[in-house]
């Protein structure tokens, strides 16, 4: 991964702003301050980018699919309990 | 009295996702049981309404299965004792209740990090080792200075 990354995740409850700088990000603290939440409303957020990508934007847009890509990982990687 | 297995375990009864475990086993009056509802309201700040519906001060009315996994966990440790269960899905704010459970009976939970228990005495047995320590200090070596994580 090159550079750090923005994200933003919001719905009517809870409201999250972070800045991914590194490959793997550990998300630690607390039970109940909003780890899961956080995921929850990430990985709904990069399905709904996802289905409205069309595949046009692919080749405009490159950047954006590079950030779905990227969240993605992000998603699958801090899922797991140590 | 409280047993703690450090690192990888392998068992037939050890459940690594409590999570999940829980969404598809829990019974409705393990919720409303009144040490669960003392849980629930101190780790998740949240209401037992009834056992289908939580009132989160943060999420509104959510269903049980949206509790936090830590407060999950501490329920399946007091209502199920078939199961050692992965104690790294709780946070530190769960430490005084899993002392409080194994204060009623034996209990054994997996840990993959060095869990606060606080700076009062208690009595842990690392399974690993076979030791039992007594304090945050002595458990903190003992899990250390053996590279048990």
């Amino acid at each position: 991964m090159v550079g750090k990354y923005d994200i933003e995740v919001y719905n009517n409850k809870a409201h999250y702003f972070l800045t991914v700088k590194r490959n793997i990000t550990i998300l630690q603290g607390d039970s109940a301050s909003g780890k899961t939440e956080l995921i929850v409303q990430h990985s709904v957020k990069t399905a709904y980018k996802y289905s409205k990508t069309k595949l046009n934007d692919y080749y405009k847009a490159p950047k954006v699919i590079e950030k779905i890509k990227h969240a993605r990982c992000f998603h699958d990687y801090t899922y797991f309990t140590i | 009295m409280l047993k703690i297995y450090y690192g990888d375990l392998e068992a037939d009864n050890y459940i690594f996702n409590p999570d999940v475990f829980f969404n598809n086993s829990y019974e409705d009056e393990w919720i409303t049981d009144q040490l669960s509802v003392q849980m629930i309201k101190d780790v998740d700040r949240s209401d037992v309404i009834g056992p289908k519906v939580i009132d989160s001060p943060f999420l509104g009315s959510i269903p049980v299965e949206r509790l936090s996994g830590g407060v999950k966990t501490l329920i399946l440790m007091n209502n199920d004792s078939e199961h050692i269960f992965n104690a790294s899905a709780c946070g530190d704010n769960c430490a005084k209740w899993i002392l409080k459970i194994a204060e009623e009976k034996d209990l054994t939970i997996r840990l993959g990090y060095l869990m606060d228990f606080g700076k009062g005495d208690f009595e842990i047995e690392i399974l690993n080792l076979g030791k039992t320590v007594h304090n945050g200090l002595e458990l903190a070596e003992a899990v250390l200075d053996n590279h048990l994580i």
